[in-house]
Order: structure tokens, then C-alpha cells, then sequence
């Protein structure tokens, strides 16, 4: 098996016409098999109601400054062929909202949601079951051509309000009345998301916004659930499984961005008809995270969730909040920090070994990232006419960053040359795999990337790639620095990715098919340097998720970071919970990639136990009773841009050692299961914010946590390792 | 029989630790073993088979007598089955030694101060002038194991991940050093006789200990500890796990160190397994930390003896031989807060002074060594052809590497 860098190719996805790709797309299309007719794919969702034909009821979309502040290249994902909606017929007619003082809107993005589960239902005044969910959307099912639309234009699945729930997917009821849950799966097409009895997305609900609609006693909340049951409409979508399953998000942000945009129009829609009445707010959860990005809110959907959430505050005047885990990689060994120079080294000092496990059928990504540096503008001109000759005066910068700016932008900079470099070994060989520094590697430019390949039967295959890429930043006038004055900046990017260790197709449908490649399972070695003659530089180096997540059959296996100096256990058998001095791979710094916005509230775990434990020096505990596996942010005393990357609260979701999780809704009407994770911690801290809304107060996510800090209910309880969970520990009443 | 009660003889189940207080289940001696020893149920096939063959009594004196067997002559250990020459062997060791308490008195320095000494026990040996210590072990007062009672409260986190090394220790220790340097009952049968009878031997020693220290459990104190598992009938220090895990790791030391090969890191391993087992039982909540220190350095006091009477220096011919070694004093009454962990035990097959650290850093010196000389008979044990025979089933061909 001869291993070899190939020439630098564009980041285009193999096709030289086409738009420069993020290195997940890029990879994902260069993958197909050349055999097969490529599917339809999707796109990242336009910018947040800019669309033009779709009419949103109670307001038009006017222009506002929502600037898309990195130039990212593009996104996109596969869509399965039968999903992808293709004609419509657009209508009115969505049933708006009841006016209520502490009615809350609840959106949920998830797999695996059980909506028929008795949770999730209310009874009308003739005490008929009803659900109470306002709209549901289901990415994976087929579009019925031609069908109604209820005021949202669906790109691709299918999509029930609550009229259509209640009439045509409960359409079989048992003798109490409670509708029979697995017709209505199998009418909504959701009969193999919901096949097993422990799902994700119910425990997520339940935990957020889960009632018993015939329990009248008080809960520790102050709530009375079968009022709550009139007060919680939910608006859920289940995520298509292509984007869940690949759990390194590369699919993530364009399902995840559309299901938001969703769960915000149909939150427009279901407003009080009467303008004056108050708005009906939204807390969404997104239980979901991975563990690589830029860390600094800059992700292409941070930006995106960003700008929606602002827009909806300033256009329409309806508060959303957002919750997101925190993150479980505290202790997965998949973040660390290199120090690059500038000269080719023998090997890395400490050296970067990066563990493959053997049967993972993901491919294996790591992102390595330098630090953020000011630059000059690009220096052309970058309006709308991108044909404008080179010399013309350099334009002032711009205000905001259209699709058509960032494209141009990102097609600038590939012409510009890249001055890093990487080199591989692969496990137990004698040789790195070196570039032709001399020769056909002598220059790689941005948003290129140089593969991998492999001689086998005669021919070529694909088995990685290392693309290079230069994020540039324009400045936001209202975040981070209260003179609104930024300098320009722009971060370099390095994304490595592997093919799988065990090749199996990823994707059901034929369109998709992939070319069969794999490499070695084993310790890998890389090495990095930098040809600028610079000080050397501290990057930081970062396993992409990659393992399988909960309720999906073996599919990714974690691949991971190794460091010698690594303290895993103590001398006492519990495991470590700080970063030694002399170890490269680190626990600080993990929190959820998704997770570094300016709106999103994160969310750690703690077991319910260890909070209370005396602390005596004796006893060797420090941690507050932080769950081993809850991602640590920055210190939220840091100021500046890093102030995003924190943690803001904590909940509990173990209880003790022997039982590790919280109990919450299984599949069926009346199961539970125990499940834990930060996962279980962001619902439970959204059922709070929702709870806490009638508070006129509360605006911003500073206020949401001073409001923890100083609260004096039961029901929280002192944090005593910020980084790791915020400023308050929450003890909700679903915490058992 | 008396001793039929407190031993193994059950071939096939190596390292049975022992269900201490049920003797009833010990020594299933004569019982059917795999291998063919001629069943009760034989008698009457063997009356009968008697009846028909043997024919009329016709011994003549003139014919050849056997040869007789030497007297008192350790060569003839291989006459025996294994469950009689591991009570000979057992006795062997014991009857040199014996257990005298101390109470605690006051003690003048040299300064001239007097020094409180706690109450202690002392493991003596007669083989030799003058008071000869083979081990000692100070007795804490309640007031330091109630500070050691956190500790119990902390480790019961890993109850859950640590209950499989639990159950399987409870009888059987063997295993969890199998995991460690290669043991096959086969290839290592006298290996596995020479730590069946120091572990006999050993016992009776730690029971006497624990007899006369008289310590509580870990659930006399708070009924919060609620142990996992059940709290044995004895005392708390020194701990019988810890005793018996630190006494087969020194003797297996002992025997791969003399090996041509050892494996890679296993002295470390070794001690860091005996840590583990001693360790298990604060998880489970029968023992503090304190009785797992004092019980190491009981169990690798008890093993150098057993080694110092086992070995045989080379070409010695002398009727007596004269061997130094050294077993510890543990000062369990001065181990504060301090924790049993492989950072403890770490200096253990050394011999200097042994230190342990509180939850806050602080050094705790809590062992001291103390060194005898022996001068013993040059002829006659068991014990010794046991252990030959055992060192040399660890002889392997040379390929390199002499381990660490």
C-alpha cells in the first residue's frame, strides 16, 4: 500500500466551476463514487427572512444590518431525492396563538421525538386528548407534492400543524381517548426514527417541556402541569438521520439552520393576532454539539443562529432563547495545543499522535487552528462588482457581507498563497509521508487542499485530504468592544481528514453511493510547520466528533489525541480532573464548537451527589461535583471575545454512581429511562427560562444569569467550578 | 482433625482467600479430586476384588524389604499429597513465630521527655538470640479512624465500575496477580503450593493480630458506610486483603526477579495490583485506608521471612545458617488522614522509611524498617525444597532483557 501526496486541487468539490466548499462538503462530494449520478443537494439556508415570496404574517421583512461577518465558503448537505419538494402550492392559514401572560413558545430540534407520548398532550374543554404541538416537521419524510403549506414553504420532508396532528395523524384512539402512538408514527413516517424504546429526542422533550395534562399538584417550579399543558405549545422537527448520525456536524448546520428557521417562522405565525397584545416568546433546545470550530462564535452557524435570534428581537420583537449543551468531551482526549515553527521538524515536540480506532466507519477529522491575526482588507474591491479592475482604490470595508461578497472574497484569498504545511506517518511506519516541497508542492494556496492518495488495483483512491483555509472576520459594530472599533482579522485553518478504517456506505439511497476507501487503524503521526519566519506559533489542534451517537447502530468510533504525559486516573482510582502541567492534550477548552455565540445559553452537568459531599481536605474533592465528562469553557471572568466560549449554567443529570442519569420519557406513554449528559442538562434549564419569561427583566443572556446568581429558590444550588458549570447549579424538579 | 478446618486442599482452586469464620468449609480433605483418588464408593469393589484375588496369606521375612525412607529428611516431601505437606510446611513457618501484644505506656526520650507509645504488636521469631521482630504494628486510637472515615464515604463513588474486582476478590486474589506474571496451575504447581502455604501461614498470624489490635469496622462508626458486601467477623487493622495481596506480590517478585526474563514493569505492577486489591476493600466499606497500610507492610514482612527461611545460599554446606532480612514496623496510630494508594505504597519492596500523604500534601511517615538476623538449621524443611522447586519453574531460556 503506497501512500502519497497528490497536487493541490481546488476546494470545490471536483467540479472547477463550481463555488469553493467547506472541507466537509468538499470531501463529502469527492467521495462519491464516480459511477453514480450525484442526488440533489442543499444548500445553507438564506440568510434569515430575506426570502422574497414567502409571506410572514404580521410583518414584512425589512432589510436590516444581520451581517454575515466571516467569509465562509460554502455549505452544503445531501437531501434525500423523495424528501426534496419540488412543487407547491403556498397558502394562508395558520391558526394563531391564544394570548396568555406566561405562555411560552418551546421549540425542540431532535431525533427521535415521540410527539404522540401522553407528555406531550393537553385536554381540550370536552377533556378530549389533543397534542400540543403547534406544528411538527419531520426533514426525513417524503414531500407531498401539491399539498398545502400552511403559511411556511418547506424546502424538503413534510409538516403538520396542530388541526393536521390531531385529525389526521391521531387518527386511532384507544378507549380512554389517548391517541394510538405508533399509527400516528407511522402516518408522520417516523416509524423507524422511533423504533427502539429510549430515544433521544423524547427523553430532550420531556425534560423541557414535558406535563402530566391530569396532574393538578404544584410542582417545585410553582407550576400546576396540567395547566402547563396550555401554556407550552411546542413547535419540534426531527432532524433528517443523515445529519444527526454523522456526528462531526457535517451535515448538521444545513438541517439544523432550516429546522431553526422553521421552528422561528412558524413561532411569527402563531403570534396573537392583535399586534398590541405581548408577544409570545421562544426558548428552543438543541441538545446537540461538536467538538471542533474556530471557538469564538464564528462558526457558520453560530453567525447564522446569531443573526436569526437578533432579527427576531428586532424585527418582530420576540424574544428567543436558546439553550445547547455544553458538551461531554471534557475528558475524550480530543483537544490540544501544538507549538509550530517554521521550519520542517523531524516530528512534533511533544509529538502529535493521533489514535484511529479500527471498524470506525467515519472518516477521521482534525482541525488545527492559529491564532486569530489582524490583517489588511484584501485590498480589491469587493461590492457587488466583483469584475471591477484590480487597481481600483481599495473600497471602504463592508457593512455586511452578502452571499455574493462572501463568495467573492473566498475566491480572492484562493489565490493567495498558504505558508503552511503537514506531513503524515501513518501507524507503525519508518517513513512520514512527505510533501514535494521543491516540486508540485512548492506553493498551496488558500481554500486548497492537497490529498491523500492511494495506489491500489492500478489506480488512484482518495484516502484524505489536508485542506488549507483563511477565515477573515469583518468587524461587528455592536458585539465585543463598546467603541464598536475592530480591526479586521482573519484566522489560518488546517482541516485533515481520513477516510474511515473500515469502509461501509454511509448513506442508504443510491445517489450517494461513495467510492470505497479506508486507511490503517493505529497511532498516526503528523507534523506541522509554518514557512513564514515567525516566533512560533501555539495552535490549537482538534478531534472532530466522530463517534456514533445514541441511538444509532455502531457506525463512527471517537478517534483521539495522545499524550504520554496525560494523567487519566489518580492514585485513588477516580478520574483526573485538571490538565497537568507538562501534558499537550487537554480538558480545558472543550465546550461545545456550537456553543461559542453571542445568544446561546450552555448548559453543564453535575451529579446530585457529589454537590452536597462535605469538603474536607481529606477527602480530595474539588470539583463541585461537576460530572467527569462536562466540557469546561473559558473562565467567565475573562473579558472580550473569549467571554463567549463559557459555560452558563449547570444542571443535574446523575444522580449518584449507581444511578447515572435522570429518569424521562421513554418511547411509549409512560416508560422512562435514565440517560445522562449535558444533553439531559440544556432542556431542563430551558424549562426554567420558560418559567422565568413573565419576568420583564430578563433580555439579554447576562441578565439571565445574574437572575441565577442572585436567586434565592430551592431549587438551585452554589457552582463551585464556573468553567465547567456556570454561574448556578439547577436542581429542577425533573432532576430524579 | 483439628486442622482439618483451615485448609485447601481443593487442587483445582488456587488462591481461595478463605471465608474466614465459616471453617466449616475449609480443608475438604480427602474429598474426590480430579484425577482419580480412589472414592469411598470403591470399598466394596475392593472387599470384593480382595475376596477373589489375593489368595492364602503367604509373606516370607527373607524377601527384600523396601528401602527405608530417610528420618526427618526434607527430601521426602514428594512422598506426600499436596494437603499433607502443606500442613507440615505450614507448620514449619508457624512454630517459629508468635504474636506478643504490648499496651501502651510512656516511654523517656533522650532528651528525657516522656513519649507516649500507643499499644503495638510485635511478630517474633525464635530462630535466634535476643527479641528478633519480624514485624510490628502500632494500634490507632477511635480518633484516627474517624478521621480516616471520609475516605470511606469518597470511594464508594466507584462501587458500581470497581464490584466485579470486588466479588472476584473475595475468594480468589490469585487471579487478579495472574493478570500481572504468567501462573498456570500446571506450569506453575509448586509455585501456586509455595503461596498456598504462605497464605496459610500468614493468616494464622494476621487473625492473632487482628485478635489483639481489636480495631472496629468502618460500620461500627456510621451506618452511612452501608459496605457492599459483608463486613467479615474480625477486625478492621490490620486488613487480611491487604496482608495477603502484599505477601503474593513480594514472593512473586521474589521468584521473577531470579527469572532469566521478567516481564516489562512488573515489579510496578505487582505492588500497584496488591495497592488495588487492598484498595478495593475501602471501596467496598469494610476497611479505612489505615488497614490496608498496615496490612502491606504485615503481608511483605511475613513474606521476606518466609523467603529468608526458603532460600538456601548457594553452596552452603555448614549445619546453620545465618540470614539477615528486614520486616517493618508500621506506626498506623501516626497515619492521620493520609490515603492507600499506589503513591503509598510505593516504597514498600524498598527499605526506607515509608511515607504517606494527607489529603493536603502533608507527609506522613508511617513505616520503619527493622532488620534481625536469623541462624537456622541448614537441613530438614520442606519449606525449602518447596521453594527450590518452585524458583525453578521461573528458570526460562535466555532471550534478553532483564526486566526492571
Amino acid at each position: 500500500m503506497t501512500l502519497r501526496w497528490d497536487s493541490p486541487v481546488r476546494a470545490d468539490g471536483g467540479d472547477n466551476d463550481a463555488q469553493i466548499l467547506s472541507p466537509y462538503s468538499d470531501w463529502w462530494l469527492r467521495t462519491q463514487a464516480p459511477s453514480f449520478i450525484q442526488g440533489p443537494t442543499l444548500p445553507f439556508p438564506t440568510p434569515f427572512l430575506t426570502r422574497g415570496p414567502v409571506s410572514i404574517k404580521g410583518g414584512t421583512a425589512r432589510p436590516v444590518d444581520r451581517a454575515l461577518q466571516t467569509a465562509h465558503p460554502k455549505e452544503l448537505a445531501p437531501v434525500r431525492p423523495d424528501s426534496l419538494c419540488v412543487q407547491f402550492k403556498g397558502s394562508p392559514g395558520f391558526t394563531a396563538l391564544e394570548p396568555a401572560p406566561r405562555k411560552v413558545i418551546i421549540g425542540i430540534v431532535d431525533d427521535g421525538i415521540a410527539f404522540a407520548n401522553a407528555r406531550f398532550l393537553k385536554r381540550d374543554n370536552t377533556g378530549r386528548y389533543g397534542t400540543r404541538l403547534s406544528a411538527l416537521w419531520n426533514q426525513d419524510a417524503a414531500c407531498e407534492a401539491g399539498r398545502e403549506t400552511n403559511g411556511y414553504v418547506l424546502p424538503f420532508g413534510r409538516d403538520w400543524v396542530e388541526t393536521e396532528i390531531n385529525e389526521r395523524l391521531f387518527v386511532r384512539r384507544d378507549p380512554v381517548g389517548l391517541p394510538h402512538a405508533d399509527t400516528a408514527y407511522r402516518l408522520a413516517e417516523m416509524q423507524s426514527a422511533l423504533s427502539r424504546c429510549a430515544q433521544h429526542g423524547t427523553h430532550v422533550m420531556d425534560l423541557a417541556t414535558g406535563y402530566d395534562c391530569n396532574d393538578r399538584s404544584v410542582d417545585d417550579f410553582g407550576e400546576t402541569p396540567a395547566k402547563m399543558a396550555h401554556l407550552r405549545p411546542i413547535v419540534a422537527v426531527q432532524l433528517a438521520r443523515i445529519a444527526t448520525r454523522d456526528s462531526s456536524g457535517a451535515f448538521m448546520a444545513t438541517y439544523v439552520t432550516h429546522a431553526i428557521e422553521f421552528i422561528l417562522a412558524r413561532t411569527i405565525h402563531l403570534q396573537p393576532e392583535d399586534s398590541d397584545a405581548p408577544r409570545i416568546p421562544l426558548v428552543l433546545n438543541f441538545s446537540y454539539g461538536i467538538f471542533a470550530g474556530p471557538m469564538n462564535g464564528r462558526d457558520q452557524m453560530e453567525e447564522w443562529i446569531d443573526d436569526a435570534v437578533q432579527t427576531m428581537q428586532d424585527v418582530h420583537s420576540i424574544p428567543v432563547w436558546l439553550t445547547l449543551p455544553a458538551g461531554n468531551s471534557y475528558q475524550s482526549r480530543t483537544r490540544g495545543e501544538q507549538t509550530i515553527g517554521c521550519t520542517r521538524p523531524d516530528r512534533q515536540n511533544p509529538p502529535l499522535l493521533l489514535r484511529r480506532q479500527p471498524e470506525d466507519k467515519a472518516a477521521a477529522i482534525v482541525e488545527f487552528w492559529w491564532p486569530e491575526q489582524e490583517t489588511d482588507f484584501i485590498g480589491h474591491n469587493t461590492t457587488a462588482q466583483p469584475d471591477a479592475p484590480s487597481d481600483a482604490p481599495a473600497s471602504p470595508l463592508p457593512t455586511a457581507l452578502t452571499e455574493e461578497t462572501r463568495k467573492h472574497i473566498v475566491e480572492e484569498l484562493s489565490t493567495r498563497p498558504s505558508p503552511l504545511r503537514l506531513e503524515l506517518r501513518p501507524p507503525n511506519a519508518a517513513d512520514w509521508i512527505a510533501l514535494d516541497i521543491d516540486g508540485q508542492h512548492s506553493q498551496i494556496d488558500f481554500f486548497h487542499a492537497v490529498p491523500l492518495v492511494q495506489h491500489r488495483g492500478g489506480k488512484d483512491i482518495l484516502v484524505g485530504m489536508a485542506y488549507h483555509e483563511v477565515l477573515q472576520s469583518l468587524p461587528r459594530k455592536n458585539v465585543d468592544k463598546a467603541d464598536g472599533k475592530r480591526p479586521l482579522t482573519e484566522q489560518f485553518k488546517l482541516t485533515l481528514i481520513l477516510a474511515p478504517t473500515l469502509f461501509e456506505q454511509p448513506l442508504e439511497t443510491v445517489e450517494f453511493q461513495q467510492e470505497p476507501a479506508s486507511v490503517p487503524s493505529g497511532t498516526w503521526e503528523i507534523r506541522l510547520w509554518d514557512t513564514r519566519e515567525i516566533e512560533p506559533q501555539k495552535i490549537d489542534v482538534r478531534c472532530q466528533r466522530n463517534d456514533t451517537p445514541f441511538g444509532f447502530r455502531p457506525f463512527g468510533r471517537q478517534c483521539t489525541l495522545v499524550d504520554p504525559n496525560y494523567s487519566e486516573y489518580r492514585p485513588d482510582g477516580r478520574p483526573d480532573d485538571g490538565d497537568v502541567p507538562n501534558a499537550w492534550v487537554l480538558r480545558r477548552g472543550t465546550l461545545n464548537a456550537i456553543g461559542t455565540g453571542t445568544s446561546t445559553i450552555r448548559v453543564g452537568s453535575v451529579r446530585k451527589s457529589a454537590l452536597s459531599r462535605r469538603t474536607l481536605a481529606s477527602n480530595r474533592i474539588d470539583n463541585g461535583g461537576t460530572s467527569a465528562f462536562s466540557s469546561a469553557g473559558e473562565p467567565l471572568a475573562k473579558s472580550g471575545a473569549l467571554r463567549r466560549a463559557s459555560v452558563d449554567l449547570a444542571a443535574v443529570t446523575e444522580i449518584n454512581h449507581a444511578a447515572p442519569g435522570v429518569l424521562a420519557a421513554g418511547t411509549h406513554s409512560g416508560s422512562v429511562f435514565r440517560f445522562a449528559g449535558t444533553s439531559s442538562a440544556a432542556p431542563q434549564v430551558a424549562r426554567w427560562i420558560a418559567a422565568m419569561l413573565a419576568n420583564p427583566q430578563l433580555k439579554s443572556r447576562d441578565d439571565l444569569r445574574r437572575l441565577a446568581e442572585i436567586s434565592s429558590a430551592d431549587y438551585f444550588a452554589a457552582s463551585r467550578t464556573p468553567e465547567r458549570t456556570g454561574v448556578r447549579v439547577l436542581l429542577g424538579p425533573r432532576a430524579r | 482433625m483439628v486442622t482439618n478446618s483451615i485448609l485447601f486442599v481443593q487442587h483445582g482452586q488456587h488462591g481461595q482467600h478463605g471465608q474466614h469464620g465459616q471453617h466449616g468449609q475449609h480443608g475438604q480433605h480427602g474429598q474426590l479430586m480430579a484425577g482419580g483418588r480412589t472414592p469411598p464408593a470403591a470399598a466394596a469393589a475392593l472387599t470384593m476384588s480382595h475376596a477373589s484375588l489375593t489368595g492364602h496369606w503367604s509373606w516370607d521375612p527373607s524377601y527384600p524389604l523396601p528401602t527405608e525412607l530417610s528420618f526427618a529428611s526434607a527430601d521426602n516431601m514428594q512422598q506426600w499429597s499436596m494437603d499433607t505437606r502443606m500442613l507440615v510446611t505450614v507448620q514449619e513457618i508457624i512454630s517459629t513465630l508468635c504474636v506478643t501484644p504490648h499496651h501502651a505506656s510512656e516511654t523517656p526520650d533522650a532528651q528525657g521527655q516522656t513519649v507516649p507509645t500507643p499499644a503495638t504488636v510485635r511478630v517474633l521469631s525464635r530462630l535466634g538470640s535476643g527479641e528478633i521482630v519480624v514485624a510490628q504494628i502500632d494500634r490507632p486510637g477511635m480518633e484516627a479512624f474517624a478521621q480516616q472515615l471520609n475516605y470511606i464515604e469518597y470511594y464508594a463513588d466507584q462501587r458500581v465500575e470497581r464490584a466485579a474486582e470486588i466479588l472476584l476478590q473475595l475468594t480468589d486474589i490469585l487471579s487478579s496477580f495472574g493478570a500481572v506474571v504468567p501462573l498456570e496451575p500446571e506450569r506453575n504447581r509448586w509455585t501456586h503450593e509455595l503461596l498456598l502455604v504462605a497464605l496459610q501461614a500468614a493468616s494464622l498470624i494476621e487473625m492473632q493480630c487482628k485478635h489483639l489490635l481489636a480495631c472496629q469496622r468502618p460500620n461500627v462508626f456510621s451506618a452511612q458506610v452501608h459496605p457492599m458486601i459483608q463486613t467479615p467477623g474480625h477486625g478492621t487493622l490490620p486488613s487480611g486483603h491487604a496482608t495477603e495481596a502484599f505477601l503474593v506480590a513480594t514472593i512473586l517478585r521474589d521468584l521473577v526477579m531470579h527469572a532469566a526474563v521478567r516481564p516489562y514493569l512488573v515489579e510496578q505492577q505487582l505492588l500497584r495490583q496488591a495497592t488495588r486489591i487492598a484498595q478495593n476493600r475501602t471501596v467496598a466499606g469494610v476497611h479505612f485506608p489505615v488497614d490496608s497500610a498496615a496490612g502491606a507492610t504485615l503481608g511483605i514482612s511475613l513474606a521476606r521471612y518466609i523467603l529468608a527461611l526458603a532460600h538456601r545460599p548457594e553452596g552452603t554446606s555448614a549445619d546453620h545458617l545465618n540470614v539477615e532480612a528486614t520486616g517493618w514496623h508500621c506506626r498506623s496510630d501516626a497515619f492521620g488522614a493520609a490515603d492507600f494508594t499506589h503513591e503509598t505504597s510505593r516504597g514498600l519492596f524498598d527499605h526506607a522509611p515509608l511515607v504517606a500523604y494527607e489529603g493536603d500534601g502533608t507527609e506522613v511517615e508511617y513505616g520503619t524498617p527493622t532488620t534481625y538476623k536469623l541462624t537456622m538449621s541448614n537441613t530438614g524443611s520442606v519449606l525449602r525444597e518447596l521453594y527450590a522447586r518452585a524458583r525453578a519453574e521461573w528458570a526460562t531460556a535466555k532471550t534478553g532483557g532483564t526486566g526492571s
